[in-house]
């Protein structure tokens, strides 16, 4: 299925989780450390990365913002809190998603697999251009002004979200479900920041965003810039 | 209110008091002094006039003849007011009744008849009384063998003396009745200030500002007040900065021990998934074993799960994610989710849109329908209505209800209705959760079980358009903080 990139401190959790993932199909790499998880990462290039928080000498933040700065690798992060800070944080470092601890063995496979599927080329769509950004769906490329903006898989399929229907509002939930596959109560800060992380890159000033516009109440929006 | 109304009051008692006193003193002293002087000063004149009168009698009897003339006795007259001395006048009345007299406005009719009696019987009578609008002293006596007479000697003088000492005596009282209101009134304020400080600072201490203190200066009461309420505040500033490092520190415990136990319980329900998945290698009591192994985990990171939410509640950081909810759609999503679809009938009127925190209320309503699966008897029923206030749902089954004596109990932490029976897939904590998260909304979740029918948890739920404002005043997050310790 996929290799994937296991960083957790606790032996036991890693040996479980890693037996899991095993036994779901994918190639597990564990790493116990921060600075380890990022040797692992240089050395192995995994197509996914489970990342723990709480991790002696570098901590998961870190480590996410570290991959982050090379790779548009997926990352989900494991949490042993629920707080707000954590989550919020985690997401900003660059994470896709997340899952608190402890968590249902399902549920961590599906939030895998939903990771996973975001990388999937969609094929046969046209190129779509607002201004001087240009998406190629097929090529999972973004464009401003012909410089590649780098988006991770999550960033790209929310401005893909968004772009196939210029002007139209989507509520958080709708865009939890399409894009991050959840069908039932997501946690719409997932989008709140992706949407933020997205305007750093393809926004002239993210503060004031002219192109992913937010609807006050409801959710976001594309709007292409006046030709 | 009341309170602050009567310190206002104060001000106008105390003025009324101080002007009453300066009324009653004052009055007091002006009506003594006055009678007093007034005595003084007439009897003076009296003496004089006693003394003159005395020295002009003698000179008449000296000089006048037996059975004088009417002019003999006016030449008299005349000649003993312009004696000299004391300024009087005379009125000289004969045994016939006429009289010669040395004012135009006195007469025989002017004598006063007290003076009748000691003159007839040759002596000298004096008495005050008013003639012709005017008071006199007149002394009176019959030389032996002449007329009567009468000598009045003016008071004008000494009673001119006597008003002007009286208005005198008037206008200090009043002005010492306006001075006394004035200090009444500065008294008034210097005491007001203290306390109306006292008060503003017992309200900055209610409303939790709890650095609040006031001056000590000076050594009088107020300094003593002062001393008194900063020791009081010190002495609350510390215990609530006690209660709330404690509660600082009971959450980091709370935030320690959720880490510590979920790891484990993570490594111990990954653990007990992958055994599942392998029980068909497994043999029969190995297999059951998995079972139980697996139930019991997931149950026990769900009683975690249920101890860490209950003390985020207790510590007031269980944070609400306002958004616009459709309750009847969240409801029937709650169901279908949990393929609860065909064990519930589910009514509403229609779409019921309110702002609410949609994980919470997911969690709630799922904790009643459960709760009313596993404990009462289907169908179980769920009746979402609205109206312009509120939103209600309410969840009940066909079960034997609950017994009068557990209702009040039922949302008690580890509370079992049932002791002999073994606890279900919850943790005990679930109904004492589904309050609290009710009442983060601003509602209730009560409950109630009629005869003959099941249990009734009726969850209310205010209406809103907009996220309820966030304490925009410190002050007022910092009282209710108090309030949560």
């Amino acid at each position: 299925m996929a290799s994937i990139l296991l960083v957790e401190d606790d032996p036991s959790v890693r040996e479980a989780v890693g037996m899991a993932l095993e036994g779901d199909g994918h190639r597990v790499t564990t790493a116990a450390t921060g600075d380890e998880a990022i040797e692992r990462w240089r050395q192995h290039r995994p197509e996914l990365v489970l990342l723990d928080v709480m991790l002696p000498g570098k901590d998961g933040f870190e480590v996410c913002r570290a991959i982050r700065a090379h790779d548009q690798v997926p990352i989900i992060m494991l949490t042993a809190r629920s707080d707000a800070i954590d989550i919020v944080v985690g997401l900003e470092s660059g994470a896709d998603d997340y899952v608190t601890k402890p968590f249902e063995t399902r549920v961590l496979l599906a939030r895998i697999k939903a990771v996973l599927r975001r990388q999937e080329r969609p094929a046969g769509e046209p190129v779509l251009r607002f201004g001087d950004l240009v998406i190629d769906p097929g090529g999972m490329a973004v464009t401003l002004r012909g410089v590649d903006l780098r988006l991770t898989p999550t960033e790209l399929r929310l401005l893909l979200e968004l772009a196939r229907r210029p002007g139209q509002v989507f509520t958080r939930a709708l865009l939890l479900e399409r894009v991050w596959d959840y069908s039932y109560l997501g946690d719409s800060r997932l989008v709140d920041v992706c949407v933020q992380r997205l305007r750093g890159k393809i926004e002239d000033d993210p503060a004031h965003p002219t192109l992913v516009q937010t609807v006050r109440g409801v959710g976001y929006k594309l709007v292409p810039p006046a030709a | 209110m009341t309170r602050i109304v009567s310190v206002s009051r104060l001000r106008p008692r105390l003025v009324a008091t101080f002007a009453l006193v300066a009324v009653l003193t004052s009055a007091g002293v002006a009506v003594t002094s006055y009678y007093l002087t007034r005595a003084r000063v007439l009897q003076r004149a009296e003496t004089a006039a006693e003394a003159e009168a005395t020295a002009v009698f003698a000179d008449a009897v000296a000089t006048l003849p037996d059975n004088p003339t009417r002019p003999q006795i006016l030449a008299l007259v005349e000649r003993l007011k312009a004696r000299g001395g004391a300024e009087f006048d005379i009125v000289a009345v004969a045994a016939d009744g006429t009289f010669e007299t040395t004012s135009l406005s006195l007469s025989a009719d002017s004598v006063p008849g007290a003076l009748a009696s000691p003159v007839d019987r040759s002596r000298i009578g004096l008495v005050r009384a008013t003639a012709a609008k005017e008071q006199f002293v007149v002394v009176g006596a019959r030389p032996a063998g002449g007329p009567a007479l009468y000598l009045f000697f003016p008071l004008d003088n000494p009673l001119d003396d006597l008003e002007l000492l009286r208005n005198v005596l008037a206008a200090a009282g009043v002005a010492a009745v306006l001075l006394s209101a004035l200090v009444g009134a500065l008294a008034a304020r210097g005491l007001l200030r203290p306390l109306r400080e006292t008060r503003n600072a017992a309200h900055r201490l209610e409303v939790g500002l709890l650095g609040t203190r006031l001056p000590e200066e000076g050594g009088d009461e107020f300094a003593d007040l002062g001393h008194a309420f900063n020791r009081m505040a010190e002495a609350l500033e510390k215990s609530i900065g006690d209660l709330r490092a404690l509660e600082a520190s009971h959450r980091r415990f709370v935030a320690d021990v959720s880490h510590e136990l979920r790891t484990p319980l993570t490594a111990l329900t990954t653990a007990a998934d992958v055994l599942e998945s392998h029980r068909d290698g497994l043999d029969d009591a190995g297999s059951r074993a998995a079972r139980l192994l697996v139930r019991e985990s997931h149950r026990l990171a769900t009683l975690v799960e249920d101890l860490m939410e209950i003390s985020r509640l207790d510590a007031g950081a269980a944070p609400m994610s306002w958004e616009p909810v459709d309750v009847a759609g969240l409801v029937g999503s709650a169901v279908a989710t949990r393929g609860w679809g065909d064990q519930v009938e589910m009514r509403s009127t229609g779409a019921v849109t309110t702002v609410a925190d949609p994980r919470r209320l997911d969690a709630v309503v799922a904790n009643l329908i459960g709760n009313a699966q596993e404990h009462g008897r289907p169908p179980v029923r769920v009746l979402v209505t609205a109206s312009a206030e509120e939103v209600v749902v309410v969840v009940d089954d066909a079960g034997p209800g609950i017994a009068p004596d557990h209702l009040d109990r039922i949302f008690d932490r580890f509370y079992k209705a049932d002791p002999a029976r073994p606890g279900g897939r919850g943790s005990g904590l679930g109904l004492a959760i589904a309050r609290e998260n009710a009442r983060m909304h601003g509602g209730d979740l009560t409950v109630a079980s009629p005869p003959g029918s099941g249990a009734t948890f009726t969850l209310r739920l205010p209406r809103r358009v907009a996220e309820p404002l966030p304490a925009g005043d410190p002050t007022v997050t910092t009282a209710r903080h108090d309030r949560v310790l």
